[in-house]
């Protein structure tokens, strides 16, 4: 019985050196990959001048999603395809949408190999501050000559921190999505209304809706605000608001110079918004329990609503559930002031950055690029196999016979989305279809704040304080149903009351910090 | 009066009939919903008695064969994982509760530390990317195969027997693991189908490990398969663009869910149940 305890005992101690030596043995090979990373970087790139044959090494990408049934089929087609050029093993891992920013974050942090993740714009400074990301200028000059000439500037200074680029972007219609929101388009035809273009088309919408169809809402939702702010009458694009979680209270007029920070509550436009919703609420145009209301989408679908929030990224979705309930319901996007400027309010959200776990950030990069080379390589990672997993009919794609539609070969295409080449399926809604080439038309500007990010680090206190009011004084303001004056009057005194002059202070210093950094003029 | 009849029988067993049927309620909304047709509940709501029967999110769930697949792996990791853990829980468990083992204040102390401290899930992760188990199915079963408070919620019963039956059993020339398997065992049984209990649910509940390791869909078990399929319903919206979502039943699928995931753990209860009448020691030592 000793011998066996003291057997236990040594096995014990031994298991405990081991693990700690396993732990050392972590860090030592995470330097190792790290300072290899460096070398096979340069490594490879003499053997590219040298023209020698790569060799092959694997490339893995984590994206957010479900994985596709034929993911492994078109990876090996990939590979094969691909053979020559970049010589890779390509695996890509799904996440769940929930779960993947944390688990990205774990296994960077845990030292796990992987060479291209999915990003987004709220983690660039966090995956910057962690080191969880490579700087790419060196590897683009060697190797992304496509990718820099597919992609617009504007979005690789969305991802430039210090002159250094932190990701590939997406290129997908980003430009004032809220200006478009969706209506039923059958509810329209019916009272022979016009097409909604304005606020006067879209009141004239809502007013005949809320008079002929006493059981559908006219607009679910309790807001007419981008209606307002886009209409060619007034500021005629989306404005810049920001700082809140339920609703902003700091605006910068970025037609202005210089950019200077307003408390939204005071300003004009946010009264002309206030009575225009106070009339929307008095006609009956909102829903009677929009602040509470959890299932928008489904009044949608289920047809008991004619207009709500939503853009071009629904539009497929909406219809086809509403058809169910609906049959001959069709749904549109309608877009506010179509003809006027358009702008760039915030900075590009997703794009694919290099692991700093990577072995192969050159591959990586390579592959990234041999992505946006041409429609033939996009297509074959977004479509996959011709002929087995997509057909061909015109420029658009089609679910080949026998296949369910909602079982194609779906891959998640956000680190790399690149809407010129983007296809269509035959199966789309034209509604999206026609959203969708008018936002590739678009040549928007870039506002000089969209990739000004605020930070309320220093007023936590005050922003608390304001908060509550906006939470319960000023949201029932805005959406019409309170509608005095001395309300108002009332609002912008607590307003005050809670400190909101330190935090237009703070940030006006912010913006002033960047637009000194930035040069902007 | 017959005593069988008495008022406060009635009322009793009224009350509780009542009580049961109100407790039985949820469950069927949760069956009803299952079995509804989407549009009706988006029309009326839920129901006990569905508008309109759809079997359409039942479909969805067990469309080809990666929910019979994900099937197959829960029930594997459940039964191995049980069995195994069950086994090395109960001979610790023996071993720590009988007094002549030496140093079992230490070995006490290392199973304790770890239920209070832990090193956190990166260090945990990144001892399982040692050992290799990733897109392994003994990445679902390995790092969950010990759980301290187990361990002493046996041992605790252990305790509880009487020496004295060990003793004899001793003097009947049983070896320590005789006595462990034909007399702890047997004794312990109540406590056995404790933990048994608990390790099965375990295994069958977790995901997070198949979240952390698992990336091929054929290791997928059953409950993270259904976690995906309810995350992909709950971001249709952020997904819209890629997800080809628009034949997805949400609230009937929720319900259904529920329902395919407690059905077979459900059996395991009464199976479990009989071990904790059975099994009590009184009367084994006389005198």
């Amino acid at each position: 019985m000793k011998k066996v305890i003291k057997l236990l005992c040594l096995a014990m101690a031994l298991t405990m050196l081991l693990t700690t030596l396993a732990g050392c043995g972590k860090d030592t090979s995470a330097e190792q990959s790290a300072a290899s990373s460096g070398q096979s970087a340069a490594s490879s790139a003499s053997a590219d001048n040298s023209a020698a044959k790569l060799q092959e090494v694997p490339v893995t990408i984590y994206v957010a999603g479900d994985r596709p049934k034929q993911q492994d089929e078109v990876l090996e087609a990939i590979n094969n395809a691909t053979k020559d050029e970049l010589n890779i093993n390509l695996k890509v891992n799904y996440i769940p949408w929930g779960d993947y920013v944390s688990q990205v974050k774990l296994k960077a942090s845990a030292g796990e190999e992987f060479d291209i993740f999915l990003s987004f714009f709220g983690e660039l400074s966090g995956n910057i501050a962690r080191k969880q990301c490579i700087s790419i200028n060196d590897l683009l000059d060697k190797y992304g000559a496509d990718l820099k000439q597919q992609i617009p500037q504007n979005l690789w200074d969305s991802l430039t921190v210090d002159g250094k680029i932190y990701g590939i972007p997406a290129v997908y219609a980003m430009t004032e999505m809220g200006r478009g929101f969706l209506v039923r388009k059958d509810l329209r035809e019916k009272y022979n209304l016009p097409e909604i273009t304005s606020l006067a088309t879209y009141e004239q919408f809502l007013d005949t809706i809320a008079k002929n169809e006493p059981d559908v809402i006219p607009c679910l939702g309790g807001d007419l605000s981008s209606a307002v702010v886009c209409d060619a009458g007034k500021i005629g694009h989306s404005i810049f608001t920001f700082g809140g979680d339920n609703m902003s209270y700091l605006y910068v007029d970025q037609d202005k110079r210089p950019l200077k920070v307003e408390n939204y509550v005071e300003t004009d436009l946010f009264k002309e918004i206030w009575k225009e919703d106070i009339k929307a609420y008095n006609n009956g145009w909102f829903e009677k329990d929009f602040l509470s209301d959890k299932d928008r989408d489904g009044k949608f679908i289920a047809g008991k609503a004619a207009s709500m929030g939503g853009d071009l990224y629904n539009i497929n979705d909406r219809e086809n559930q509403l058809k169910k309930n609906v049959p001959n319901g069709e749904v549109e996007l309608a877009i506010i002031n179509k003809g006027g400027k358009w702008i760039n309010i915030g900075p590009v959200n997703n794009f694919g950055m290099i692991s700093s776990t990577s072995k192969n950030p050159d591959r990586a990069v390579m592959f990234m690029n041999w992505l946006r080379k041409d429609q033939k390589n996009y297509d074959m990672y977004m479509l996959g196999i011709e002929g087995k997993t997509y057909k061909l009919n015109g420029e658009k794609a089609e679910v080949p016979e026998g296949t369910d539609p909602k079982d194609r070969y779906n891959p998640t295409p956000w680190f790399t989305m690149h809407f010129p080449y983007l296809r269509t399926w035959t199966t789309d809604s034209p509604a999206y279809t026609q959203a969708l080439d008018f936002w590739n038309s678009l040549k928007p500007e870039t506002a000089p704040l969209s990739t000004f990010s605020y930070s309320s680090e220093n007023v936590k206190a005050e922003k608390a304080a304001v908060e509550k009011v906006m939470t319960d004084e000023v949201i029932p303001l805005f959406f019409g149903a309170k509608q005095k004056d001395e309300d108002y009057d009332k609002v912008v005194k607590n307003l005050k009351a809670a400190g909101i002059q330190k935090i237009l202070d703070d940030t006006q210093k912010q913006i002033d910090d960047f637009v000194a950094k930035n040069n902007i003029k | 009066m017959d005593k069988r009849f008495s008022l406060f029988r009635i009322t009793n067993t009224i009350f509780l009939t009542v009580v049961s049927i109100l407790t039985l309620f949820p469950f069927l909304v949760v069956l009803a919903v299952s079995f509804s047709d989407e549009s009706s509940i988006a029309k009326n709501g839920f129901r006990l008695i569905p508008e309109k029967w759809s079997l359409g999110a039942y479909r969805l769930l067990f469309e080809g064969s990666v929910v019979f697949d994900a099937y197959r792996i829960s029930i594997i990791v459940t039964v191995a994982g049980t069995i195994i853990s069950v086994l090395i829980t109960s001979m610790l468990g023996y071993a720590l509760s009988r007094k002549s083992l030496k140093y079992r204040n230490v070995l006490n102390m290392i199973v304790y530390i770890p239920m209070i401290f832990s090193g956190g899930l990166v260090p945990f992760y990144m001892v399982l990317l040692k050992l290799h188990l990733k897109d392994n199915i003994l990445g679902l079963i390995l790092p969950m195969l010990f759980n301290p408070f187990f361990m002493f919620l046996i041992l605790n019963f252990f305790r509880g027997l009487p020496d004295a039956v060990i003793e004899s059993a001793k003097i009947d020339g049983a070896g320590e693991f005789r006595i462990y398997r034909s007399i702890v065992m047997r004794l312990a049984a109540p406590g056995i189908a404790t933990i048994t209990l608990f390790y099965a649910l375990n295994y069958w509940n977790e995901w997070n490990l198949a979240l952390l390791l698992i990336n091929d869909t054929r290791l997928y078990p059953l409950q993270y398969l259904l976690r995906m399929i309810l995350m992909r319903v709950s971001y249709v919206g952020q997904a819209a663009m890629n997800a080809n979502v628009s034949e997805i039943p949400a609230e009937s699928t929720k319900m259904a869910t529920v329902i395919v995931t407690i059905g077979p753990i459900m059996l395991v209860y009464p199976f479990v149940q009989k071990y904790f009448i059975k099994g009590i020691t009184i009367g084994a030592v006389k005198g």
